[in-house]
């Protein structure tokens, strides 16, 4: 076997103990596709070779710390010690974090190698990539679409086989739509499963930290280093540690699937359906029993959630004001006379900054958020949109009674292409139709690759950066379509072994 | 009657122009930042899609504001290290020994100033 092929992180692992590969040769072929791919693709905002150099330097096998060695890809709004962090934004341009992220401690703790900062949505606000300050990453399965986003980099990074995992942020879909649109397996855990301390916050009752890896057993790897409780993350709710590989062979025949129907209406691409209904009738071949589901406020859902998260991102961002990081308008020197640039006064010096600083995307979202929380508009809209969570959560609480998972697609669409989605925001927001119930009610979610589209409309997708054999172990000419299961609060262990059992099938 | 007061309703939350600026200005934003116009319509229309939001009754349901309940757990009273003066300095554009220097800003709107 190859193991350069099909990187995984248990494999990988698995190789390095038995001593038949060493570190450096792992990052040797990593660094070998970051050259070659990575000026089309964009997948990073910076490389850290030389860091992840110097982490296999004394490499030797240890046990207790198998995956010691390996590369990872962290995305850039995630704190990483010494290395620049800016979110994809001019804001926070030049921004080094003096402290890491408990998240990203943890994964160095277990001697990962940091290869990259992946590429993302500016603050996390974005479904493609497109609104990174420092331009659009691509879809290594077809140039001409996006990566989805808003962890678009580090999906991107881990299909082009830069390293086998990353690490992105889930909002609103921002780990699993890319994830889908990228072949791959992405893990959005429980709300207070793993600490957000170090993770630069968008929606702080809405952001978590989850992997991206090419199988469902390695993003459970990865769930159960980053995840429990931390001093600095008071959210992190106190439990004790799962063991997920107890049962996540166990295979799903004493599961109670069900099935989000949500009228399977125009919104939803004929392709994603075909390849859905097809998962759907895998999972009645496998499951103790299949049903139809439906969720009576799914349609409040998207404006809901566009209230809330630009509402709690207004806050949040309120900080960066240019007058501690980042560039700002010129200054005036003490001693000297004010300059143009502040002659308007703070206010205007504030504005200017930010003006410049935010990109558009999340200049929206500021001004959404702004606006629903202003006196007058409060109860119209926020709270509003926070008593729709109260109603999901009850919708959902009533349906967990019955089912033990609920599947759907992750995307109505397959990879959408560059620029299409960009003329009217509410199109970049209806993708994320299917992502949204998990971050509102904190329940945990996986997509995983559900299938092919057939032929695209124009008659083939372009072949995309990596033709050769060493990026998955096959050619491909098709998009990935992703599926998503979903699982009560704090029930990964029934997520992944779902996961599992369809993946060990369909791949 | 009801029919009046969501008619009411519906003309109170109109978005108009000077609700949007008001908009910009609160959340400190450039009023003549390239493309603050064409951010205006968006907003409009989005908002405008948003007010579904009012057109279901949620009557008698209260407001999650944190999914999960929050204990907000007590640490131990002790003094713990932080981040030092000097690294939490690292970023700053302008410091002086032990602070970050702000630019010499002086008069504008909140002072009353010329």
């Amino acid at each position: 076997m190859d193991v350069f092929n099909e990187l995984s992180i248990e494999k990988l692992a698995s190789e390095l103990e038995k001593g038949r590969i060493h570190p450096r040769e792992i990052l040797r072929e990593c660094s070998k596709r970051v050259s070659k791919v990575e000026p089309k693709l964009h997948a990073l905002n910076r490389e850290t070779l030389d860091r992840a150099q110097h982490a296999i330097e004394n490499w030797t096998y240890d046990s207790a710390r198998p995956f010691a060695g390996i590369p990872y890809i962290q995305k850039d709004n995630i704190c990483t010690l010494g290395v620049a962090t800016d979110c994809s934004s001019r804001i926070l341009q030049g921004f080094v974090p003096p402290y890491a992220a408990t998240v990203d401690a943890r994964v160095v703790e277990q001697g990962f190698a940091l290869i990259g900062k992946s590429n993302m949505d500016e603050f996390g606000m974005g479904s493609s990539t497109e609104y990174s300050a420092w331009g659009a990453s691509l879809n290594p399965f077809d140039l001409s679409r996006v990566p989805g986003g808003s962890s678009g980099g580090s999906a991107a990074g881990v299909a082009a086989g830069y390293a086998p995992i990353a690490f992105g942020t889930d909002t609103g879909g921002s780990v699993r739509q890319p994830a889908s649109f990228c072949g791959l397996v992405g893990l959005r855990p429980t709300y207070g499963r793993v600490s957000r301390w170090g993770l630069i916050a968008f929606a702080s009752s809405l952001d978590t930290i989850g992997p991206i890896t090419t199988t469902v057993r390695d993003a459970a790897h990865a769930l159960s280093f980053v995840e429990g409780q931390d001093g600095r993350d008071s959210t992190v709710v106190n439990l004790p540690r799962e063991d997920y590989f107890a049962s996540i062979e166990k295979g799903i025949g004493d599961l109670r699937v069900g099935v989000l129907d949500v009228g399977m209406a125009d919104w939803v691409d004929k392709r994603v359906r075909t390849v859905f209904n097809a998962n759907v009738e895998w999972f009645k071949g496998h499951a103790k029993s299949v049903r139809e589901v439906r969720i009576g406020c799914f349609d409040l859902l998207l404006a809901a959630y566009y209230t809330l998260a630009p509402s709690e991102a207004s806050s949040n961002l309120a900080r960066y004001d240019g007058l501690r990081y980042g560039p700002s308008v010129n200054i005036a020197e003490k001693g000297k006379s004010v300059d143009e640039a502040t002659a308007g006064g703070l206010l205007d010096y504030y504005r200017k900054n930010r003006g410049q600083g935010f990109g558009p995307e999340v200049t929206r979202r500021i001004l959404i958020g702004t606006f629903a929380l202003s006196s007058g508009y409060y109860d119209a809209y926020y709270l509003r949109a926070q008593k729709v969570r109260t109603k999901l959560r009850a919708e959902l609480d009533e349906l967990w009674k019955n089912v033990d998972v609920i599947i759907s697609p992750t995307a109505p669409a397959p990879p959408f292409k560059l620029g299409s989605a960009l003329d009217d925001p509410m199109d970049m927001y209806r993708a994320d139709l299917f992502v949204l119930m998990q971050p509102m009610s904190g329940c945990p979610a996986i997509s995983v690759n559900g299938g092919w589209t057939d032929l695209d409309d124009d008659g083939f997708s372009k072949l995309a950066a990596c033709r050769e054999k060493s990026c998955f172990g096959k050619i491909v000419s098709r998009l990935p379509i992703g599926l998503q299961i979903t699982a009560p609060p704090f029930r990964e262990a029934d997520l992944l072994r779902a996961a599992r059992a369809f993946e060990r099938e369909h791949v | 009657m009801a029919k009046e007061s969501k008619t009411r309703e519906r003309e109170r939350l109109e978005i108009t122009s000077e609700v949007l600026s008001g908009v910009i200005d609160l959340a400190r934003l450039d009023p003549l930042a390239p493309g603050m116009s064409l951010q205006k319509d968006h907003l409009k229309k989005i908002l405008e899609h948003f007010q579904v939001l009012s057109q279901v009754s949620l009557e008698g349901l209260d407001p999650t504001i944190q999914v999960n309940p929050s204990p907000l757990p007590f640490r131990s009273d002790e003094a713990i290290d932080g981040i030092a003066r000097d690294e939490a300095l690292s970023n700053a554009r302008l410091r002086t020994s032990e602070f970050f220097r702000a630019p010499l800003i002086l008069g504008g709107e909140e002072t009353g100033e010329s």
